[in-house]
């Protein structure tokens, strides 16, 4: 008889197999993780110097009794100076976790930056730059970037602040990192300017509130406010605006773009919502199952959408002058993420899906100095036969 | 704030008064009779004894109906005393109750909080650290060393550390509170004390270390796993910070709990360990009281117990107030 094979079921030689198999992989990850190093064995180069953020080939995975969640499967792209990135992609694509490893925060032992590179331009005290490859830090080193150069804003400002020390406690800690000599008073100075900055109306009342007696917008002005108080070059904002609704989402949204310029950085925005995108990006870098698929700036992405995964994502926005009653979804799933295929991941889901499809997973495919796509549509022999 | 408290107090009196019905039924209809076996020991011994005189026996010791009217009568007799601030007198020692608790609990009391200071300080750090280096070689080593810890039973282990670090080693008295053959005063009396209670201690702590270790590292992990924490490090704030400042306060919320079981368990006395050492613990001579059917004692003990758990769940709550911000006592 013959038996059909339950991908989703393991036997428990395999479950063995994938835990020693998980283990050595961890220990080695693990121990480069914690080693000490000399600043000279991370210290790295731009490829191009009006970049802020440069990742190169990213891999950050999950190694799980299941196996191994490739969540970030050879990510690239690039933030340069001044700019607004926005990251885009539907839950689970690995969005998330590209920001977790580049600001090192993955979860171990089992969340865990494979392999890639994470350069990142850091501006030293003395004015001067220096390029740090972040992936390869020790994690001993990561306060030289966490923090004082990149910030991160959370998707859950219910829980993103510690419920037992005060507003003022939780900013004040912030100036005392990146300043170590300030005075108590200096500090909290600081840290009333910085939520006046954010539009909070008293601050010196909520300076000395706990979280819970704030509202969503407001803790989310908080964490604003906490990232700013470092002056970061990079501010990462990892869905700022999902759990707010959406008066107090166009709120946050105006204050992040007004702090842009405020701060003379940039911002990796991370989103599933393409009208944030729209308003708010530069630049556009859409992701589907830990791969980037297509990236280009906003007018590219918007007016000419390439990869039938992205078409497929406009056409899922809700629009007024539509007449349809029912909303657009792309058919089908996404793949498992442990056992993915060897071709394109979106091959299963695609309308546009050709003979070549069935081959090896799709390169970057220039189609403008700025437009790149992971589609055999776009090949040069596609084309031209 | 004031307010709560009083209220608090006054429905630990309702709670009191409840208990303190409770045990004096239990106890009366407890298969233990202290007359008949006072009796039996006087027969023993040759002589024979009225029924008289048993009758009066049972009528002054207050024990002579067992209806429920008889034992209701003998409760708010006890009672009525209790009011007076009178706890009765000690069938067994012929001494008022209270002298009796508290010539014994003070013994109790220092093992006990020798004990529970170090549970504490072993305990929290192990906890911290198995979790922050959860499933790592040290997580386990921890975690197998307290679950042993845990199931050891406290008369085998007690009298195991006592064959090994008393009798054979010879570095510890083996048993009771005092060297019989010096005749020691202040500190030195005290050092004598300590002497003869660290084998005690030492089980003791052994032996609870585990439970508390093994609630910080369960809470630590919570706590670890949670956005704040995330925040934390975003921040760029140093590891030892986020553990040791923004985690382990925290983990002090749940922690808290225990302080109400804390109160009483620390003059309640160690029954098996004190019975193992032959210590003159409160335990041992609740135990003996109990075996004897004092009445007047096990009711002054258990009150007092009572007392004191009620207290502590009291404390527990107003810690809460102190330690979660979200909290707010009305």
């Amino acid at each position: 008889m013959a038996k059909v094979k339950n991908s989703n079921h393991l036997s428990g030689k395999e479950v063995r197999r994938i835990a020693k198999d998980n283990k050595k992989v961890i220990k080695r990850l693990e121990a480069y993780k914690n080693r000490k190093a000399d600043e000279s064995e991370y210290l790295s180069a731009m490829r191009d110097s009006a970049n802020i953020l440069e990742i190169e080939d990213l891999h950050s995975y999950f190694f799980t009794e299941q196996g191994v969640v490739k969540a970030v499967n050879g990510v690239s792209f690039d933030i340069p100076k001044n700019a607004t990135v926005g990251v885009v992609g539907e839950s689970g694509c690995g969005k998330s976790v590209t920001s977790m490893s580049v600001m090192r925060l993955l979860q171990g032992p089992a969340g865990q930056i494979y392999s890639g590179e994470i350069r990142f331009a850091a501006k030293e005290k003395s004015g001067e730059e220096k390029v740090y490859d972040i992936a390869k830090m020790p994690i001993r080193d990561i306060h030289k970037v966490r923090g004082s150069q990149i910030a991160m804003i959370f998707q859950e400002p219910m829980t993103s602040l510690n419920p037992v020390f005060t507003i003022g406690q939780q900013l004040d800690e912030v100036t005392f990192i990146h300043n170590p000599g300030a005075t108590k008073e200096e500090a909290k100075a600081k840290s009333i300017e910085m939520l006046n900055l954010v539009g909070i109306a008293i601050p010196e009342r909520v300076y000395n509130s706990f979280p819970h007696e704030l509202s969503g917008g407001m803790r989310q002005r908080v964490m604003i406010s906490m990232a700013l108080a470092s002056d970061p070059r990079l501010i990462i904002a990892d869905e700022p605006t999902t759990a707010l609704d959406v008066t107090i989402q166009a709120q946050i949204l105006d204050l992040l773009r007004d702090l842009k310029t405020k701060i003379d950085g940039s911002i990796m925005l991370i989103t599933h919502d393409l009208g944030i995108i729209a308003e708010m990006a530069d630049y556009v870098v859409v992701m589907y199952a830990g791969r980037v698929i297509e990236k280009g700036t906003v007018q590219e992405i918007f007016h000419n959408p390439l990869h039938p995964y992205t078409i497929g994502l406009q056409k899922s926005k809700p629009t007024l002058d539509s007449d349809s009653d029912t909303l657009f979804n792309i058919p089908g799933n996404v793949p498992n993420p442990i056992n993915m295929p060897n071709y394109c991941y979106f091959k299963e889901r695609c309308a546009s899906c050709t003979a070549k499809c069935a081959g090896d997973y799709p390169g970057m495919i220039q189609v403008s100095p700025t437009h790149f796509v992971a589609c055999h549509l776009y090949d040069e022999d596609t084309k031209n036969g | 704030m004031f307010k709560y408290i009083l209220k608090r107090l006054l429905m630990s009196v309702f709670i009191l008064l409840g208990v303190s019905m409770i045990i004096y039924f239990l106890i009366r209809l407890m298969p233990v009779d202290f007359i008949q076996d006072k009796i039996n020991a006087i027969n023993q011994g040759g002589a024979t004894v009225s029924q008289e005189t048993v009758d009066a026996m049972y009528k002054m010791y207050g024990l002579g109906d067992n209806s429920f009217l008889g034992i209701l009568g003998g409760y708010f007799s006890w009672l009525g005393a209790l009011v007076k601030f009178d706890l009765g007198t000690s069938f067994v020692y012929g001494i008022p109750v209270a002298d009796v608790i508290f010539e014994h609990m003070g013994i109790s009391f220092l093992i006990a909080l020798v004990a529970t200071v170090f549970e504490f300080l072993i305990a929290i750090p192990l906890g911290i650290t198995a979790a922050t280096h959860q499933y790592s070689f040290r997580d386990y080593l921890v975690t197998v060393l307290v679950m042993i810890g845990i199931s050891l039973p406290s008369f085998f282990f007690g009298q195991m550390l006592k064959d090994v670090l008393a009798l054979k080693l010879g570095w510890f008295p083996a048993s009771g509170l005092i060297d019989a053959t010096a005749s020691y005063t202040g500190v030195q009396l005290l050092g004598d004390y300590l002497r003869h209670c660290f084998i005690p201690i030492l089980t003791i702590v052994i032996l609870s270390i585990g439970a508390r270790m093994r609630m910080t590292r369960t809470n630590m992990l919570e706590v670890m796993n949670s956005d704040y924490i995330r925040t934390a490090r975003a921040k760029g704030l140093k590891e030892r910070v986020v553990v040791n400042k923004h985690a382990f306060r925290n983990t002090l919320i749940p922690m808290v709990t225990s302080l109400a079981g804390l109160l009483p368990s620390l003059f309640s006395g160690a029954i098996i360990t004190e019975q193992v050492f032959d210590l003159p613990g409160i335990g041992n001579i609740a135990l003996d009281a109990m075996n004897r059917g004092d009445i007047p004692f096990i009711m002054g003990y258990n009150m007092f117990l009572a007392l004191l758990s009620v207290v502590g769940v009291l404390l527990a709550d107003l810690m809460y107030g102190i330690v979660d911000p979200r909290v707010k006592l009305e």
